[in-house]
C-alpha cells in the first residue's frame, strides 16, 4: 500500500528546545539573538505592563463571574465550592483508578497504591459531597447551584481532568495531578472551617474538621506514593 | 408589534463602524444570565457565520457582486465578533457544546411549530430528536468527566433524556437528502426557517470539528467525532430545503431577511439590557444590508423584492421551553428514519443506511459508551450513588454500585 518508501523512522526525540533542535540548513539557523536585531527595531514600545493595565480597562462596570443570592452568601458560596470540588474529586479518582487498573501486574514490586486504597479515598470524596449537600439544604441553600467559587473550581479542574483522562499520561503524572487536587482540597476545607466559625455556625465545625482530617490523610498518602514512584524512576548506579 | 421591511431602512452601510473596544465587551455571565440569552448569542453567531459563508460562495460565482459582497461581509464579520465574544471565558468548550444543543432543540422546536409546510415541519421534528439525544450524551460526558450538572446551564428549560439514539442517526448520504420548497409557492417564513436552521447546524458542525481534538479523554474525542458526523448529515439535510433554482441575489436577499428576522426575535425577548441594546443596533445594521440588496434585486434582476420578502416580519422565534412539544414528538416519532427524501417508519429504512451504520459502529459507539446507564438527576448522577451505611448523612442509593465498590 505504501506509495512512498518511508525509510528509517526518526528515533524518538524531543524537538522543542532551541538548542536541541538543529536546523539542518545552515542558512535557516538562528544561532543568536543578535541575528534578529535588525528586525526588532520595529517592535512597539513598552513592556508586559501594557497587557496588565489593558486588562483592567475591560471591567469598568465591575462585573463579577456571578452572584450568590440569599442569606449566608459567603458560607453558601464556599460550601458550593467544596461540593463542586468533592464531585470533581470523585471523577478524578475514578480516572486514577482506571490508570492503576491498567498497570496491573506490571506494577508488582513498585510502591504504588492498590486499587482498593484508591477506592477508599474515592468513597471519602463521595461522602464529603453528600455531607456538603445535606448541610447546604439544612441552611436553606440550593446544592444544585453553581456558586461563583464553584465556577472557579470548575475552571481550575479542567487541567486536572485533562491530565487524568489522557491515555498517554503515566500513572506518576496522574499522581502529580491528584497531588495538586489534594493540596487545594486540604486548604479549601481549612478556609471553609474558618468561614463557618466566622458566621457563627459552630455546630458544623466538628464535621468539617473530621472531613479536613481525612483530606490531610489523603494528601499525606498521595505525597508518599508520588515520592515512591519517583524514587523507582531514579536511574540505577552504573557498574562498568 | 411587527416590523415593516419596506419602511424600516436601517443604518446605511457607511455608518456601520466599530473599534476593538466596541467589538470586545464585557461578556455575558455564565452564572447570572438566562439560558436563553446564551441561546440567542450562539444562534446569532451561527447566522452571522452563515452570512460570511454564503457571501464567500457568492463572490466566487459573480465578479459583478464581489465588491459589494466584500463591503457587507466586512460588517458581518465584525457583527459576528461582537456577538460571539459575548460568550464568557469561564464557559468551557464542553459547556458551550451544551448551549449549542439546547439552542438547536429549542429553536428547531419553535421553527417546527411555526412552519406552515407539513413536510418541512416533519423534517425539523426529525432533526430535532437527534439534537435532543446529543444533549443527553454530552450531559453524561460533562457529569462523568467534570463532575458537573448540565442543568446549571440549561436552567431546567430543556429535558436531559435519550432521544433518537445517536448510534442510529448515521445514514447513507442518499437518505440525508430532502425535498425543497418551491420558490414560487412557499411562504416567505418557510424560506427564512430553512436558512436559520441550516445556519445553526453548520455552526455546530464546524465548532465540534475544531474543539473535538482538544479533549484528552478518548471517549470524548470519539463522541465529538460521532456527533460532528451527524451534524454534517443535518447540514446536508437542511440545505436541501431551500429551492436551488433561486438566483444568488434572491438567496442573498433571503439571508439578509433571515438575519433581520432573527435579530428582531432576539430584541423582543432579551432580558439583559446591555445585550438587548446590541440586538437593536445590529437589527438596524441588517435592515441596512437588506435594503442594499433590495436595490440590487430591482436594478439587476428587474424584480420587485417584495415579491420574495414577507411584507412584515413573521411572529418571532419563540425563545422559550418547548418541553411538552418535544416530549410529544419524542413519544410519537422516535422510531422514524429516513429513506431517500422521505421520512419513514424504521421498518422501511433503506438497506444502504443500515449497512453504512453497521460499518461505522463496527468497533462500538462512543455515544453508547459515554452515556452507559446514565440517568440525569439534579446535582449529577452521583446523587443516586449515596455512600454506604455507617455515615451519619446516609442517602438513598438508586444503583447500589459506584466505581469505588459496593456501597
Amino acid at each position: 500500500m505504501a506509495l512512498l518508501s518511508s525509510g528509517r523512522p526518526d528515533a524518538a526525540r524531543n524537538r522543542t528546545g532551541a538548542k536541541t533542535h538543529i536546523e539542518p540548513n545552515p542558512q535557516q539557523r538562528i544561532e543568536t539573538r543578535r541575528d534578529l536585531s535588525p528586525f526588532f527595531q520595529r517592535k512597539p514600545p513598552g513592556t508586559s505592563r501594557e497587557l496588565t493595565t489593558h486588562r483592567a480597562d475591560f471591567n469598568h462596570e465591575g462585573e463579577a463571574l456571578g452572584s450568590q443570592p440569599g442569606r449566608l452568601p459567603l458560607l453558601l458560596d464556599k460550601l458550593g465550592e467544596r461540593l463542586q470540588f468533592e464531585r470533581v474529586g470523585v471523577r478524578l479518582y475514578e480516572a486514577l483508578i482506571g490508570k492503576r487498573e491498567q498497570l496491573g501486574d506490571a506494577a508488582i514490586g513498585q510502591v504504588l497504591p492498590t486499587v482498593s486504597e484508591l477506592q477508599r479515598i474515592g468513597r471519602d470524596e463521595l461522602q464529603h459531597f453528600f455531607l456538603l449537600r445535606d448541610i447546604i439544604l439544612e441552611l436553606g441553600g440550593d446544592p444544585t447551584m453553581m456558586t461563583p467559587s464553584a465556577d472557579v473550581v470548575v475552571m481550575l479542574g479542567n487541567g486536572l481532568v485533562q491530565v487524568l483522562t489522557d491515555p498517554r499520561t503515566s500513572f506518576k503524572q496522574c499522581l502529580q495531578a491528584i497531588l495538586a487536587a489534594e493540596l487545594q482540597d486540604g486548604d479549601g476545607w481549612q478556609l471553609l472551617i474558618e468561614v463557618t466559625r466566622t458566621t457563627g455556625r459552630i455546630g458544623l465545625v466538628a464535621e468539617f474538621e473530621a472531613a479536613h482530617a481525612q483530606e490531610l490523610e489523603h494528601l499525606d498518602r498521595v505525597r508518599k506514593w508520588l515520592q515512591a514512584a519517583l524514587a523507582c524512576e531514579q536511574p540505577r548506579p552504573h557498574h562498568a | 408589534m411587527s416590523l415593516d421591511l419596506q419602511k424600516e431602512k436601517g443604518v446605511p452601510l457607511h455608518l456601520q463602524v466599530f473599534d476593538w473596544q466596541d467589538l470586545v465587551r464585557t461578556p455575558s455571565s455564565k452564572l447570572d444570565d438566562d439560558a436563553f440569552t446564551r441561546v440567542r448569542i450562539v444562534l446569532m453567531n451561527a447566522l452571522e457565520s452563515s452570512a460570511l459563508r454564503f457571501s464567500h460562495g457568492c463572490a466566487r460565482m459573480s465578479s459583478e457582486l464581489q465588491l459589494l459582497l466584500a463591503q457587507v461581509r466586512r460588517v458581518e464579520q465584525h457583527q459576528q465578533t461582537l456577538v460571539n465574544w459575548l460568550l464568557p471565558p469561564d464557559l468551557s468548550p464542553l459547556e458551550t457544546t451544551l448551549v449549542f444543543e439546547q439552542m438547536a432543540i429549542e429553536v428547531t422546536a419553535s421553527v417546527a411549530q411555526h412552519e406552515p409546510d407539513p413536510y418541512l415541519s416533519q423534517v425539523y421534528r426529525f432533526g430535532m430528536l437527534e439534537d435532543f439525544d446529543h444533549l443527553y450524551r454530552f450531559s453524561a460526558l460533562y457529569d462523568r468527566l467534570y463532575g458537573a450538572d448540565s442543568n446549571v446551564l440549561l436552567h431546567s428549560y430543556t429535558d436531559i433524556l435519550p432521544g433518537r439514539p445517536t448510534a442510529v442517526d448515521h445514514r447513507a448520504p442518499e437518505d440525508d437528502l430532502r425535498r425543497c420548497y418551491d420558490r414560487f409557492q412557499a411562504a416567505p417564513l418557510s424560506k427564512l426557517h430553512a436558512i436559520l436552521v441550516t445556519a445553526l447546524e453548520h455552526q455546530t458542525h464546524d465548532y465540534y470539528m475544531i474543539i473535538g481534538p482538544m479533549f484528552a479523554d478518548p471517549t470524548a474525542r470519539q463522541l465529538y467525532a460521532e456527533i460532528a458526523s451527524v451534524e454534517e448529515q443535518h447540514v446536508t439535510q437542511y440545505e436541501c430545503l431551500s429551492d436551488p433554482s433561486e438566483s444568488w441575489l434572491e438567496k442573498w436577499l433571503l439571508h439578509e431577511a433571515t438575519e433581520c428576522y432573527a435579530y428582531y426575535s432576539c430584541l423582543l425577548q432579551e432580558s439583559n439590557p446591555r445585550i438587548k441594546e446590541i440586538w437593536e443596533r445590529l437589527l438596524h445594521y441588517e435592515l441596512g444590508h437588506l435594503h442594499l440588496v433590495m436595490d440590487l434585486v430591482k436594478r439587476l434582476e428587474r424584480r420587485d423584492p417584495m415579491e420574495i420578502l414577507p411584507p412584515v416580519l413573521p411572529a418571532p422565534v419563540a425563545f422559550t421551553s418547548h418541553r411538552q412539544f418535544v416530549r410529544k414528538v419524542l413519544l410519537e416519532e422516535v422510531d422514524l428514519r429516513a429513506r431517500g427524501r422521505e421520512i419513514v417508519h424504521k421498518a422501511k429504512e433503506s438497506e444502504a443506511s443500515q449497512r453504512y451504520r453497521e460499518q461505522l459502529n463496527k468497533s462500538g459507539s462512543p455515544s453508547v459508551i459515554a452515556a452507559a446507564g446514565y440517568d440525569w438527576l439534579p446535582g449529577t448522577e452521583l446523587i443516586g450513588m449515596a455512600p454506604g451505611a455507617g455515615h451519619r448523612r446516609e442517602g438513598r442509593s438508586r444503583h447500589g454500585l459506584t466505581q469505588f465498590g459496593k456501597t
